[in-house]
């Protein structure tokens, strides 16, 4: 049972920054993701944090002990691979029993060990078999036991799911889950599946470029994203975003939207923010989600002419692709049916659901 | 040729269509693609094999068949006895590739060791050693082994410089019955090593990343990781190494012939100290002209290498994981 923390980690590989100025603590039997486009530096700090690799700047801390420049097996920290790295001639018995052996654990207790490990992930009848007789699955339930049956401090995950197909990863997904709630461990675990983020995490970490975006839980992330980056990569479809100019008429704040007027009532958490920017607009974001449809303007709520561009029915809700202007797009999350073709309807939505993006930072309003 | 009609589109299941692979062609094809291998294989190895086999039966004339004399397995009884020198040879030899294949194979994994990429890309001084390191394989025995007879002078080479410097006593090297063996091991492994850093870096290249990272995971040291993980992914290229390793060693002829003064009378000395089953073959044909008594060392050397090489496959094979 372990803290992790990367105290002002970077990684420079040549003259390229993997990973900026990192302070992270990934907490006690907390189930840590870090999240982000492939590049954003994720797999690097969580090899960091494995001794894999040596951080450039900044110490990595496993509870108070600083392990900078301590060798991976000395961290007693276990690691699931995303090709899952089981060792091609041992049988799963041995695959299992291999760390332990390592450790010179006498023979019976590795035995017990290995037998409820099997037993845990339903092993048994795998366990004199080579990775090679295994499935996909199977393999990647064995290096999950390998990770487990010693009962290590902590555990990295480096996208353990990717691999399955979508069926069994959803399943996968649901014992991982089931398993962290058992062993109250350390899990820090790295993705770029947001699903698998949102259902998995205590709290999320987001990064692109090398740098920490937002450090939430998941619930959070997706109701107060800390900037477009947030906003958009987060979500399916992400968020649209629409770029707007403010207007004042009556004394109201109003925000023009390419050719349209869009009023807004006062009192809104973010405008005393965006007033004392000084910018003369920002970024409007609002979720699929959020976004309502009707032939004839909502008199209650500001709504926005637009037209049907494209319909995608998924079954339980579709998608509706709608044109404000021809260079200005939304998406619409809906459990109704709309009929495709160029049909002119109005969009509404919640003005409290609204996020709003500083123009030049991209940092939300809200958060400032 | 007519092609087959194609079947109708009908509800049938899919396993009921004749599988391409089926269709075999036709046998003649094959061997007609093959002759021109077999051909030249059978004149220029088996056919040279098989006269050896034959003349090693006869006292051989080099007028041929009907000029010589059947002896029967004579040659092969006098072999047998230990005043002809033969067993001596195979000893000579023994102790010759026992040293040689480990020694070779040791050498030939470590440098591949130290010369295996660390990086994404080859830099230019990795491409450099290794190039440096395999050079000697691609120079001719000959010519490499008068630079090595300088360095085993006695009086002026280089070896009994760097002994003499660090305060060993000198040697004697190739004219002493003791150390001139050592002295042709030494080139030798000089000139073959880069042969097995190519297999061994070959076979690195091979073990996966991952694998040896979650080894260090799960607790192990650089000796442990080695061991356990890298070893078993490097043995189908082990055996590979024993057995190429082994027939090339008993093949050494050039090097040892010219460093023990074969153009003075066929090398193998001093008082055959050297006298490899090569050398000795080599003596027995080529420069006392038992042509039938060589063929027949060649026939039970030949004979010896099979049973070496399948005895090694057989107990090596339990040994190897292949992935």
């Amino acid at each position: 049972m372990a803290q992790i923390e990367w105290d002002q980690v970077s990684k420079w590989f040549g003259p390229v920054a993997a990973v900026r100025d990192i302070r992270l603590t990934a907490r006690d039997r907390e189930f840590l993701v870090l999240l982000g486009p492939s590049g954003c530096g994720k797999t690097t700090t969580l090899r960091m944090a494995a001794g894999l690799e040596a951080p450039t700047a900044g110490r990595v801390l496993l509870g108070a002990r600083d392990v900078t420049h301590v060798e991976p097996r000395d961290r007693d920290l276990a690691m699931v691979f995303q090709n899952y790295a089981l060792y091609p001639h041992m049988t799963v018995y041995d695959n299992l029993a291999f760390g332990l052996k390592l450790r010179k654990t006498p023979p019976a207790n590795i035995r017990r060990a290995v037998q409820d490990t099997a037993v845990r992930l339903g092993l048994e009848s795998l366990l004199h078999r080579r990775p090679s007789e295994l499935s996909g699955g199977q393999r990647q339930r064995v290096a999950l036991g390998r990770a487990m049956v010693r009962e290590p401090q902590a555990f990295l995950m480096d996208e353990p799911l990717s691999n399955l197909d979508a069926t069994l990863r959803a399943e996968t997904r649901v014992q991982l889950k089931a398993l962290h709630a058992q062993l109250a461990t350390t899990v820090v675990y790295v993705t770029h599946d947001q699903t698998e983020a949102m259902t998995l995490a205590t709290r999320i970490v987001v990064m692109s470029g090398g740098v920490i975006q937002q450090v939430d839980t998941p619930e959070a992330i997706y109701d107060h994203p800390a900037n477009q980056f947030v906003a958009t990569f987060i979500g399916t479809p992400g968020m649209n975003m629409l770029p707007v100019l403010w207007t004042r008429a009556d004394g109201q704040l109003a925000a023009v939207i390419g050719a349209q007027r869009l009023p807004l009532p006062p009192g809104l958490p973010w405008m005393r923010a965006a007033a004392s920017s000084g910018h003369h607009g920002a970024t409007l974001g609002v979720r699929p989600e959020h976004l309502r449809m009707s032939g004839a303007p909502d008199p209650a709520t500001p709504s926005l002419k637009a037209r049907i561009r494209l319909v995608e029915p998924m079954g339980h809700e579709t998608l509706v692709h709608l044109d404000l202007d021809p260079d200005l797009t939304l998406v619409a999350r809906t459990p109704d049916r709309w009929p495709n073709g160029n049909i002119p309807i109005w969009v509404s939505f919640d003005p409290r659901r609204l996020h709003v993006f500083d123009s030049v930072s991209q940092v939300a309003y809200e958060a400032v | 040729m007519l092609e087959p009609i194609p079947s109708p589109p009908s509800a049938r299941p899919l396993a009921a269509v004749p599988q391409a692979h089926a269709r075999r062609r036709p046998v003649p094809l094959g061997w007609a693609l093959v002759l021109p291998a077999l051909a030249f294989l059978a004149v220029f190895t088996y056919l040279p094999a098989g006269l050896v086999a034959a003349m090693s039966l006869f006292h051989w004339n080099l007028a041929g068949f009907g000029a010589s004399q059947w002896v029967g397995l004579h040659h092969y009884a006098q072999l047998m006895n230990p005043i002809s020198g033969f067993l001596q040879s195979l000893t000579v030899t023994a102790y010759y590739v026992g040293m040689m294949v480990p020694l070779s194979i040791a050498l030939g994994l470590g440098l591949a060791w130290l010369l295996k990429g660390r990086g994404p890309r080859l830099t230019l001084w990795e491409t450099f050693t290794r190039s440096a390191v395999f050079l000697p394989y691609i120079t001719p025995a000959i010519a490499t082994s008068i630079i090595w007879i300088f360095i085993f002078n006695p009086q002026f080479g280089l070896a009994n410089a760097v002994l003499t410097a660090l305060h060993l006593p000198a040697l004697g090297w190739l004219t002493s019955t003791t150390w001139a063996l050592p002295a042709v091991m030494i080139n030798n492994l000089w000139h073959n090593v880069g042969f097995m850093v190519i297999l061994f870096l070959a076979a690195l290249s091979t073990v996966p990343q991952a694998v040896v990272e979650a080894a260090w995971m799960d607790g192990a040291s650089a000796a442990e990781t080695f061991w356990h993980v890298i070893r078993p992914h490097l043995s189908p290229v082990m055996l590979l190494a024993v057995i190429l390793g082994t027939i090339q060693a008993m093949q050494t002829f050039g090097s040892i012939y010219q460093m023990t003064g074969g153009q003075f009378g066929g090398g193998g000395g001093p008082l055959n100290s050297t006298t490899t089953t090569a050398i000795y073959l080599y003596k027995s044909a080529f420069v006392y002209f038992h042509y039938g008594y060589g063929a027949a060392v060649g026939v039970v050397l030949f004979l010896v290498m099979l049973g070496v090489a399948l005895a090694q496959k057989q107990i090596g094979e339990r040994r190897t994981f292949y992935r």
